[in-house]
């Protein structure tokens, strides 16, 4: 039972990243996903304290340290990549001193072993949100990074889509460290949709492929954690990563 | 003609610089508006704040409900490259109408199935540029405004993306916005004419009065008109 548990839960999160991927990586933010999954120790680690889920705990993190970056963004002559750094090394900062060593490896590298029924549910209600409001706004999204201007004539609402799609990133991350930990959660959205852009110049297979690599990846990994006991989350990563290895030997030129 | 915009004192900033300042025009369906004046001037913010995309000062007062569309100065394929979208892809963001897109392509004389499965990026700066003026007509906009539509454009192009839009306000009463250099333009095509310059506005409801003292003024140095073979060419 907790084996399939398990399955599930790592598929859908692996596939609903890959997807939200595929849109940070045509707007070259995928590499935020780090800086992010690193905002959300603090919380992880009160998670942990108080025995709660580390979702629960990742998610208010994430999203309020966004909000400071997106405040300091508009009021500091900062790029984004340094107001990133700073916050997110606070974070870090902040979340060790809390956080018990005996429980560390779960909050960067991820745990989902001891996922239960109601958890798998949660994930799985969670993640068809998340893929069912990305294909809404999946389209409006590519044509704000091809231009905010002409998405602007269209009558799209940047703003709006925007912190929708910084919400769904939130949403993902702090369910990624539950699969992969703060460390890896910018592997689990880049790795599958660079891949997919080695291969492909289509949209509609670019976001395909990317979903598919991603789903394997998860689905060897757990098979490889089944039968080897090592880490699932770094697993996953590293299947990852050796789909991405097989992409370079087709990678498509114009 | 029925009025479809009517600008007021209108004034725009950049950081503390006034780059327009109390400027007032109004514009009838069907117009097509040539924007004129040197580099730096304002030209393209002004488009941008008639369609609302940078904060004015000021009263901007469309027709209720009007669809725009917009070619904009600056987009490039190679702001692109990285994008892991193709041309086709990029229509489908606006149409599921593809003949329409064939059309457009058509129109232009270039062939929509050559590039249709290219990168966005790896375009030609000539076939990006056409993509774009596609695109700004695509859903049959009722004003469309086109900053330096003819930027990598060859000449033939040109001409042809001249009459479609001449037509669009001709048949369909599209009003049209147009910021180019290129001053044969104004007198072969143009209703109306817009000048900017660092010390003056001037509207003018007709380019035949637009000569070269006025070219001079706007452009603050002397100007000198070649005669070229192009059919209406002055």
């Amino acid at each position: 039972m907790n084996i399939l548990l398990i399955t599930v839960s790592a598929l859908v999160i692996s596939a609903a990243s890959a997807y939200l991927g595929t849109i940070m990586l045509q707007r070259e933010a995928v590499l935020t996903a780090g800086p992010l999954g690193h905002l959300a120790i603090p919380g992880a680690a009160l998670a942990l304290i108080y025995g709660f889920d580390v979702s629960l705990g990742a998610f208010p993190f994430v999203i309020l340290g966004g909000l400071v970056i997106w405040y300091l963004e508009k009021y500091t002559t900062l790029k984004t990549e340094a107001i990133t750094a700073v916050i997110f090394a606070t974070a870090v900062a902040v979340g060790f001193l809390f956080l018990p060593m005996d429980k560390a490896e779960a909050v960067l590298i991820g745990n989902i072993t001891d996922v239960n029924l109601l958890q798998t549910g949660v994930i799985v209600v969670a993640f068809l949100f998340i893929a069912a409001v990305l294909r809404l706004i999946f389209k409006k999204m590519v044509l704000i990074t091809v231009s905010e201007d002409l998405a602007k004539v269209e009558g799209i609402n940047v703003s709006w889509y925007k912190l929708v799609y910084f919400f769904l990133i939130s949403l993902t991350i702090a369910f990624g460290i539950r699969l992969v930990g703060g460390l890896l959660t910018a592997a689990l959205v880049s790795i599958p949709t660079a891949a997919a852009k080695n291969v492909t110049s289509k949209l509609s297979a670019y976001t395909l492929v990317a979903v598919v690599i991603s789903s394997f990846s998860s689905l060897l990994g757990v098979l490889s954690f089944y039968l080897t006991h090592l880490p699932l989350g770094p697993l996953i990563i590293v299947f990852n990563s050796l789909f991405f290895a097989i992409s370079l030997f087709f990678i498509k030129r114009e | 003609m029925k009025t479809i915009l009517e600008v007021k004192n209108l004034t725009i900033e950049v950081g503390q610089e006034k780059i327009i300042n109390g400027l007032s025009f109004s514009l009838d369906e069907g117009d097509i508006l040539t924007i004129l004046g040197p580099n730096g001037v304002g030209k393209s913010m002004l488009t941008k704040a008639l369609l609302g995309l940078v904060p004015y000062q000021g009263q901007i007062e469309w027709r209720k409900k009007v669809k725009f569309g917009y070619l904009p100065q600056g987009l490039t394929q190679l702001s692109l490259k990285n994008l892991p979208l193709s041309v086709e892809d990029f229509f489908h963001l606006k149409t599921s109408d593809l003949e329409k897109v064939e059309r457009g392509f058509r129109e232009l004389g270039a062939e929509y199935h050559l590039i249709k499965d290219k990168k966005l990026g790896s375009l030609s700066g000539g076939q990006f540029q056409k993509v774009l003026f596609v695109w700004s007509n695509l859903t049959d906009p009722e004003v469309i405004v086109l900053d330096e539509p003819n930027s990598n454009m060859d000449i033939i192009s040109q001409e042809k993306m001249y009459q479609k839009f001449h037509w669009l306000s001709q048949k369909k009463q599209a009003t049209i916005i147009l910021v180019t250099h290129d001053l044969n333009v104004i007198y072969k095509y143009s209703t109306s004419v817009l000048c900017l310059s660092h010390k003056f506005y001037c509207s003018l409801p007709h380019p035949k009065k637009i000569d070269i003292k006025l070219f001079s003024k706007v452009y603050e140095k002397p100007v000198r008109l070649y005669n070229h073979h192009l059919r209406g060419g002055k």
